[in-house]
């Protein structure tokens, strides 16, 4: 055997064993392949220009006033283009002017102790410090005049934190102060006469087991220990322009940008047709990439609403519109350009141009925005306003610069969408692989067609029942053709066993189980196999999704968790053809195993034929039916999309009512007994797929030893 | 032959004897405390010296340089009598009593060697006096040799010293270097004070780093708490993990300390300028460019090549488990340094890239673009736009992996009938993904070309096309290269061995995209491959070679080759061993081959060991790499070797800030680069080679032409011309002249400028010829 043959083989074998994970290595964390991307409407990210270049750096030596130390907040005053910077270590604020020359320095004269956040009204022009180390807030003037100086509240409820340090500080434009309490305990709003008016924007606590145990079943002790679990706090909040508090919560992974109305409530959620079709939008990114959800610590809004979020895990900074939509991610963290050591803070001239604050390297990256984010930005606002032709024509150039922005062609297609152009508007959200906004605009599409078509529609539907109310007495018109003589033991008529199993299942069931032949069943499993990737195929794009069975609330609803495990709508992108193929055909031989091996216990009648055969015959109604409403479904808008999960629970559950029904008929079972048989068998099911797992686990153990073993083997040859 | 001998045996060295190298640290700062109190014993602003300090002996002269040494220490002092400007190994105010004596050895050290014990994650900085038991110093004709021995670690070394005239040779032979079982050298530093600067100098010194195209640091006053340290591996880095992008372009061993002439204000009166270029010129590739700026009076700011011999490595202990520490094979062969002593007008960074383009052309054979039109050479030396054209890449189906077509051999001819019609007649066309199952589709396998993408017979002809569209009158016209890839191969594809024929690390599991996914790997599951980097020689012998007739066959101008210019990695292969240097040669050695049998090979990345065999570097960065050290971004390195390879960046449809990055491509002598496709880049999305985002052929005529205008039709007569001038006229207005006089004038800026004879527009350019 020549060598390269030799080579091909092994390389083979160790293909396999690598596959399994013969040998794993440590590796450092790698980083991301694209400088600058977005993420597309299946979750992956795509390259895009990148949208900032760095234009300088700040930094304290180079301004003759020394380094700064841990610097923690940053300001622009928009009107005036200064820039307030918060060097927390060295108790001073610095302004810089416009040309980015000290204009003065406060500290001194206040006697600040380590500050960290600094907010300036925009109606009266004054500034508010959040001095942290002495624990208050203080309103200055722009001159550094104090004017007023507030503790933290006398309250109840905030008697229970231990401290009360002030870290973030904003004034809304009713004058109450918010600050976000440094222990993390939360954003609390007090009123000029320094009084207590509440938590604002607080988060809910998700539901736990261990919480509901701890409720109810443990003692006091216990619940002092146990119940520490706290809402997460923001970590960072920020005053749009139109009065709405921005804030960014850090260590959630949902809803870690919110924007709170004036009464605290979230206006950044999902609505709930994005929630139909599981859009359920995550800030940072889907876990599709192996990376810690994004852990938001600062963000900053510009005059338009796009929100910058810094993401502190990986350095980087994610920019979305009005309506949450990622814009852009780009930035790390390193030496690089637009790369950051801890980037902790963020801010936006009037010129769009990004202010991120470095606290690692103590210094200000100065980003510049390029001829692409410039014409993202103007795109999106224009159509956040409604100008939809105009946002239009700067989508177009977007594209221009990266053709495949997904946004974009959606911008294209609300365009569309707006002029009443149902089709072209289908065709760009298509393009944009934009499910809701496809939905949205098959809808109205859907509904000219059902009017401009209704006479038809009324013709077809009154001939069609005309024809079914006529057709039995058609049928006896026919002269009666039989192939089979009538060996019948029940009923008038021979159906086909494939038909049979959907009319009259029982009796079809004492048919097939007399039969002998194998390859019926498996002929049925390889056609429901068939159907699964076919359905697969066949769903339309729009009405595609990844559900789960999500929230006990959800299993209520029973097709929710019947569409989480077996209904094919999973993103085109993730189908894996040999799991799809797996999720029929393990369960269908699990099941026959069990069903087999169980009903021998007791003393069931069924052969083993019988059993195969009418196992298999089980899965007919899906066979028939799944390709159906996969087609059915390019006739459905997303508003419908609870008919069309119930269509999908529907024969799961036919398929689950005649395994029952073939349990019973099969192995001529009284009906109770039928049920505790039944209960049995899917204990077997369990057991067995349990043991299947475990020998994998065990099995896939020794092969790697095995490739270990090969590969030292190998190398101890060679060397 | 004289040779002399002495034994330190100071108390200090006696009981250190069991110090590592932290607690030396700790000493040092507790020393720092107590210096502080004082009258700043170190502050001397004063970085010029004139003098050779006394009890220093001539040892060798040659033209422009005299080299002394202190016979009994073996400190050195370089005087170049162009400048009189003394150069000291040992900086002059560091000598004094006050300073305790850890300190002062270190200072006054010519070297520091760092050694590692056993298995160790430690190494310890050992300087060339405090354990140093013997000093033996050999004179020879031009210079010397000097052993130092450290009796109590059992180690010794050998430096030696030889001038020539205007440079200083310094090497570290590898038969001088002995290590025991005890003590084993991790890294050797030499001359680590030449050219150092004080704290708080006031001097407009600063060091010239090859990061990317050249950074500088300004290295007076006072420094920025957070710069502090600069270390990147010549070569780039030797760590390789899949889906990190290439970050370290260290193209060059080497780095340079400029004094500038000191303006008669700053009160140092007449001194002159002078500079140091340090080439490594034995070992480039086991070496790490090493910078540091001064905090505090016990420091220096100091820059050096450190020579490494070991590197870190995690040793696999038991499944999952890894113990980390210097690896116990050591970097085989000889290292040397060359310092280049630079006085007067030569004395700046520019000066500095020119030097090292003569040394360059006289000690490493590059040769000079080949001006006139002699045939086969012509096509490769002349200014050309470069158009890449991505042909096709897989993605992931449902059933099997889908071929992705963006550019069909087809349609590629008309692409290039496009170009050529709106006169852009200096083309070379570049495929990529023209193998069969497209980019790194069938990797180690390549050939034949994609059937889907028109095979053979439509490459054939579409080589045939280009072909047709030379103009013999106007020049060599279109010429059509293959980019391909002998380095990744893919485990599915098969063809090599995972464990013989790829590169290990030194741990000898293998580097992998495989093992890289045990944590946190941005590439989706579903998209990845599992790619291992060919043990070069295996590379070459098993495909290289036997390809290269049925490459040839194809009928194209040249190859491109991926990674060989900016990927270094050491290869613990079991039957190919290969260090950092020697992976140098076995690079070269491929791109040798694939020279002599298409008559033209171009390298991606830029690194220095490519110059003299291809004739082109493609993907060479524009900007540096580091942020935090270095202050400003210059044309080191284009200017070092423009006239001797046609360079090229990343492509102009993938430019960051496309005006800027456009001017400093003229700025830096840079060809222009198109990366296009037929159809919208939208196809890609999610193949092998998802990367461009706009690339649409039909998008970009426009631009191209603009680019082709300036670059190949105003400037393309300057492509074999060096660079003999670049100096900054205003804030951001920089202007760049050739050897024939013509001037490239641009300006970053936001004002118009007006001067040199030239109006130039903001955001704009002009371009004047020496009348």
């Amino acid at each position: 055997m020549s060598r390269s043959a030799i080579s091909q083989r092994v390389t083979l074998l160790v293909c396999l064993l690598f596959a399994i994970g013969a040998v794993r290595v440590e590796a450092q964390g790698t980083l991301a392949p694209y400088r600058s991307y977005y993420v597309d409407n299946t979750g992956y990210r795509v390259p895009i220009p990148d949208p900032y270049v760095l234009d300088h750096i700040i930094e304290g030596t180079s301004l003759g006033i020394g380094d700064f130390a841990s610097p923690s907040d940053i300001l622009i005053n928009r009107d005036n283009g200064h820039l307030y910077i918060v060097d927390s270590g060295n108790d001073r604020i610095i302004e810089l002017d416009a040309e980015e020359r000290v204009v003065r320095q406060f500290g001194v004269e206040q006697a600040l102790n380590e500050p960290r956040g600094i907010f300036r009204d925009r109606g009266d022009g004054t500034l508010w410090i959040a001095d942290t180390g002495n624990a208050r807030i203080l309103q200055m003037t722009t001159d550094g005049e104090l004017l007023s100086e507030f503790g933290p509240p006398e309250s109840d409820v905030l008697a229970e934190i231990d401290s009360a340090a002030p870290s973030k500080v904003l004034v809304d434009k009713r004058g109450y102060i918010y600050y976000l309490e440094q222990s993390g305990a939360g954003m609390i709003v007090m009123d000029r006469q320094n009084r207590f008016r509440g938590f604002f924007g607080a988060n809910r606590l998700g539901f736990s087991l261990r919480w509901l145990w701890a409720r109810y079943m443990a003692t006091e002790e216990q619940k002092e220990k146990l119940l520490l679990a706290k809402p997460t706090s923001h970590s960072d909040m920020y005053l749009g322009d139109d009065g709405f508090i921005y804030t960014a919560v850090a260590g959630e992974t949902t809803r870690q940008i919110q924007k709170l109305s004036p009464v605290g409530v979230n206006i950044f959620i999902e609505k709930s047709l994005e929630r139909k079709l599981y859009l359920n939008r995550i800030f940072g990114e889907e876990r599709r990439y192996w990376e810690p959800p994004a852990r938001f610590t600062a963000l900053a809004v510009d005059a338009v609403g796009t929100v910058t979020a810094i993401d502190s895990n990986s350095g980087r900074i994610y920019q979305y519109d009005q309506d949450r939509n990622l814009l852009m991610a780009f930035g790390r963290l390193g030496t690089s350009r637009i790369q950051f050591g801890v980037p902790t803070e963020v801010e936006v001239d009037s010129r769009g141009r990004l202010y991120v604050l470095d606290t690692g390297r103590a210094v200000v990256h100065v980003l510049q925005p390029t001829l692409f984010a410039g014409l993202v930005h103007r795109a999106s606002s224009l159509q956040f306003d409604g100008h939809y032709e105009e946002a239009a024509e700067s989508w177009q150039q977007v594209l221009e610069e990266a053709s495949h922005y997904e946004l974009a062609h959606s911008g294209i297609g609300a365009a569309h969408y707006h002029k009443e152009q149902w089709q072209e508007a289908m065709k760009a959200y298509a393009l944009a692989r934009d499910q809701l906004g496809y939905s949205l605009a098959f809808y109205e599409h859907r509904q000219g067609l059902l009017r401009r078509n209704m006479g038809w529609l009324v013709t077809g539907v009154f001939g069609l029942m005309t024809l079914v109310i006529i057709w039995p007495s058609l049928a006896r018109l026919r002269p009666r053709r039989s192939k089979r003589p009538a060996q019948l033991r029940y009923g008038e008529r021979q159906l086909h066993p494939l038909l049979g199993i959907l009319v009259k299942p029982v009796q079809t069931f004492e048919t097939v189980k007399m039969g002998q032949a194998l390859w019926p069943a498996l002929a049925l499993v390889a056609a429901a196999t068939l159907a699964r990737l076919l359905s697969l195929m066949l769903i339309a794009f729009h009405m595609r999704a990844t559900p789960s069975a999500g929230s006990v609330a959800n299993w209520v609803r029973l097709y929710r968790p019947v569409a989480a495990y077996l209904l094919p709508e999973l993103r085109w992108e993730d189908a894996n053809l040999a799991v799809e193929v797996l999720r029929i055909i393990v369960p269908w031989l699990l099941w026959t195993a069990a069903n087999y091996g169980v009903s021998t216990l007791f003393d069931g009648e069924g052969t083993f034929r019988g059993v195969v055969r009418t196992t298999a015959f089980c899965l007919v109604p899906y066979i028939v039916f799944a390709v159906p409403i996969a087609l059915m479904s390019h006739a459905m808008t997303a508003q419908e999309r609870g008919l069309y999960e119930t269509l999908w629970g529907i024969i799961f559950y036919w398929v689950l009512l005649l395994l029952v029904l073939q349990v019973f008929s099969v192995h001529n079972f009284p009906a109770l007994r039928t049920l505790g048989v039944g209960a049995g068998m899917t204990f077997g099911t369990v057991i067995l797929a349990a043991a299947i797992l475990l020998a994998g686990l065990l099995g896939g153990e020794v092969v790697t030893f095995l490739g270990e073993l090969l590969y030292e083997g190998i190398l101890i040859f060679y060397l | 032959m004289r040779a002399f001998s002495f034994s330190t045996c100071s108390a200090f060295a006696r009981s250190s004897r069991l110090i590592s190298g932290g607690l030396l640290l700790l000493l040092l700062a507790a020393a720092g405390t107590a210096l502080a109190q004082e009258e700043e014993p170190l502050r001397d602003a004063r970085s010029v010296v004139e003098e050779v300090p006394a009890g220093y002996s001539l040892v060798a002269e040659s033209n422009h340089l005299q080299l002394y040494m202190e016979l009994q220490t073996a400190r050195i002092a370089v005087r170049d009598r162009r400048s009189s400007r003394v150069w000291l190994s040992t900086p002059s105010a560091t000598q004094s009593e006050e300073i305790p004596d850890s300190l002062r050895e270190n200072f006054g050290s010519v070297f520091f060697a760092y050694l590692t014990r056993g298995q160790s994650t430690q190494a310890r900085r050992e300087n060339s006096v405090t354990k140093v038991s013997d000093i033996r110093i050999e004179r020879t004709a031009n210079g010397a040799v000097v052993w130092y021995e450290m009796e109590e670690l059992e180690v010794s070394l050998a430096l030696r010293y030889e001038l020539g005239p205007d440079y200083l040779h310094v090497a570290l032979d590898e038969a001088g270097m002995v290590e025991s079982d005890l003590y084993r050298f991790v890294a050797v530093e030499l001359l680590p004070y030449l050219g150092s600067t004080p704290y708080l100098a006031e001097t407009a010194a600063y060091f010239v780093l090859p990061d990317g195209p050249g950074a500088l640091t300004h290295v007076g006053g006072p420094q920025p708490g957070t710069r502090s340290k600069f270390s990147a591996a010549a070569y780039g880095s030797d760590s390789y993990f899949f889906g990190q992008p290439p970050e370290q372009h260290t193209p060059l061993a080497a780095f340079g300390i400029v004094h500038p002439a000191a303006s008669a204000a700053a009160g140092e009166g007449e001194a002159e300028g002078g500079a140091v270029l340090g080439v490594a010129t034995m070992g480039a590739g086991d070496t790490s460019i090493e910078a540091n700026v001064s905090h505090n009076e016990l420091a220096f700011s100091r820059a050096n090549i450190r020579f490494v011999y070991r590197r870190l490595a995690q040793f696999p202990m038991r499944q999952g488990v890894f113990k980390q520490y210097y690896e116990s094979d050591s970097a085989r062969g000889d290292r040397a340094i060359r310092y280049f002593f630079l006085a007067g007008e030569e004395a700046d960074w520019v000066g500095m890239a020119q030097r090292l383009r003569q040394h360059l052309i006289e000690d490493r054979g590059v040769r000079r673009l080949s001006s006139g039109s002699d045939g086969a050479t012509a096509g490769t030396s002349r200014a050309a736009m470069r158009l890449r054209l991505v042909m096709g890449a897989e993605k992931p189906g449902l059933l099997w992996r889908r071929f992705v077509t963006a550019t069909s051999f087809g349609e590629a001819e008309e692409i290039v009938h496009a170009f050529h019609a709106a006169n852009m007649t200096e083309l070379d066309v570049v495929l990529m993904g023209w193998e069969n199952d497209g980019y790194e589709g069938s990797l180690p396998k390549r050939l034949p070309p994609d059937r889907r993408l028109g095979g053979t017979q439509g490459l054939r002809d579409l080589v045939a096309a280009v072909h047709e569209l030379r103009n013999t009158e106007q020049g060599p016209g279109a010429r059509i290269f293959l980019e391909s890839d002998f380095t990744l191969a893919i485990l599915e594809n098969g063809g090599f061995l995972p464990v013989t024929d790829v590169v290990l690390q030194s741990n000898l599991l293998p580097v992998s995209d495989l093992i890289s996914y045990g944590l946190g790997q941005e590439v989706p599951r579903e998209l990845r491959r599992n790619r291992f980097f060919l043990n070069a020689i295996y590379a070459t012998e098993r495909y290289l070679l036997p390809e290269m007739p049925r490459l040839e066959a194809l009928g194209v101008d040249g190859l491109e080759l991926r990674w060989l210019g900016e990927l270094l990695l050491p290869d613990a292969n079991p039957i190919h061993p290969l260090q950092r240097s020697e992976g140098v040669a076995a690079w070269r050695q491929m791109l040798s081959i694939a020279a002599d049998a298409m008559g033209s090979v171009a390298a991606q990345g830029g690194n220095a060991y490519v110059l003299g065999i291809a004739d082109t570097i493609t993907q060479f960065p524009l900007y540096r790499n580091n942020y935090v050290f270095a202050d400003e971004t210059v044309p080191f390195y284009p200017i070092a070797t423009h006239g001797l390879v046609r360079l090229y960046g990343e492509p102009t449809n993938l430019d960051d800030d496309p005006q800027r990055d456009f001017l400093r491509r003229l700025e830096y002598g840079m060809l222009p680069a198109f990366e296009l496709t037929y159809r919208e880049p939208l196809v890609l999305v999610r193949t092998t080679y998802p990367e461009l985002y706009s690339s649409q052929y039909l998008d970009w005529m426009e631009r191209a032409t603009r680019a082709y205008d300036v670059a190949v039709v105003r400037l393309g007569h300057t492509v074999d011309q060096f660079i003999v001038g670049h100096r900054q006229l205003a804030p951001q207005v920089f202007e760049t002249t050739y050897e024939d006089g013509t001037r490239v004038i641009v300006n970053y800026g936001g004002e118009p400028y007006t001067g040199a004879g030239v109006q130039v527009e903001p955001l704009g350019y002009a371009i004047a010829s020496q009348e």
